[in-house]
């Protein structure tokens, strides 16, 4: 009897396996179909059409400032405005800038050509290295 | 002139009847005088030994730096090294020599300068030779420092001299 009882519950168990197995016989619904159409954008088309390319602006050409009435005459500056015109026209103490700057490249190319030299050879910190305080 | 007064000072120091040990790096073996310590570190992704006598009151130190895979360099010789060397030297506070090449004992082609400069931070002058050795496609640096300028480098270019291949 105890083993008639044992023989029926693993045929349960087994009977219960093999339901829960997925069917791969069983063909999947066919993907739904929609027309095809351009997708809607809003502004305009990254690639225009041939023909349709906007003329890229030359960036060093000057922007057109218009018709002469439109534009401002020194003389009808006020002395305020004057003074910073005249301050961006006075190229008298660039030199000094520039000699500014050319300097600190001058001083500082040693460094920067021994860094150099130091990375082409496989090493840094030379300054610290094998130093004991 | 200071250079060459320092470098028979220091060639004056060689002690040949001194002890020493055979150390390892990488596919070359080296000797130090028994007694010196390491300290390893990695820097820049570059592998460093730092060795220094256990009882150190001249500061010294020999560093041993293994670059990563130079190849062009490596092809391009000693020369090309020994031109690196100089211009690598002018970012340290100092004066040095010419660098010059060499060949080692066991035959390694390399670039060595001698000379003190004054590490940030510091009043004093150190001593510094560097030798750059070309070790097949890459490039091993021994720096010998010290915070005297008088003192010996017998043990840097004993170094130099042991350099060899494992095994050879």
């Amino acid at each position: 009897m105890r083993t008639l009882v044992a023989t029926a519950v693993v045929l349960i168990v087994i009977a219960a396996a093999v339901s829960s197995w997925s069917d791969s016989t069983v063909p999947a619904d066919p993907p739904a179909l929609y027309p095809v159409g351009p997708e809607p954008i809003t502004g305009r088309a990254v690639i225009p059409n041939p023909g349709d390319e906007t003329p890229q602006r030359d960036p060093f050409s000057p922007y057109d400032p218009g018709p002469p009435e439109a534009l401002w005459q020194y003389a009808q500056l006020g002395a305020a405005e004057k003074t910073v015109v005249d301050h961006g026209r006075d190229t008298g103490g660039w030199s000094s800038v520039h000699d500014g700057f050319r300097n600190a490249v001058l001083e500082q190319q040693p460094a920067f050509a021994a860094g150099a030299a130091a990375s082409q050879l496989g090493i840094a910190d030379l300054a610290t290295l094998g130093v004991v305080p | 002139m200071r250079h060459l007064v320092l470098l028979i000072a220091l060639a004056g120091c060689n002690d040949p009847g001194r002890e020493t040990a055979v150390h390892e790096l990488g596919t070359l073996e080296y000797e130090l005088p028994v007694g010196w310590q390491a300290q390893e570190q990695v820097s820049h992704g570059r592998r460093i030994v730092v060795w220094s006598p256990t009882n150190n009151p001249r500061n010294e130190t020999i560093t041993l730096v293994r670059s990563e895979p130079l190849p062009a360099l490596a092809k391009a010789g000693a020369s090309a090294v020994s031109h690196h060397l100089a211009s690598a030297q002018l970012a340290l506070a100092g004066r040095f020599s010419p660098a010059t090449t060499f060949t080692s004992k066991h035959g390694f082609a390399g670039a060595r300068t001698i000379g003190s400069f004054t590490p940030p931070g510091r009043r004093g002058a150190y001593a510094r030779a560097h030798a750059v050795v070309v070790d097949g496609d890459s490039l091993l640096h021994v720096l010998y420092t010290s915070e005297h300028a008088g003192s010996s480098i017998d043990s840097f270019e004993n170094l130099l001299d042991s350099l060899q291949r494992k095994g050879a």
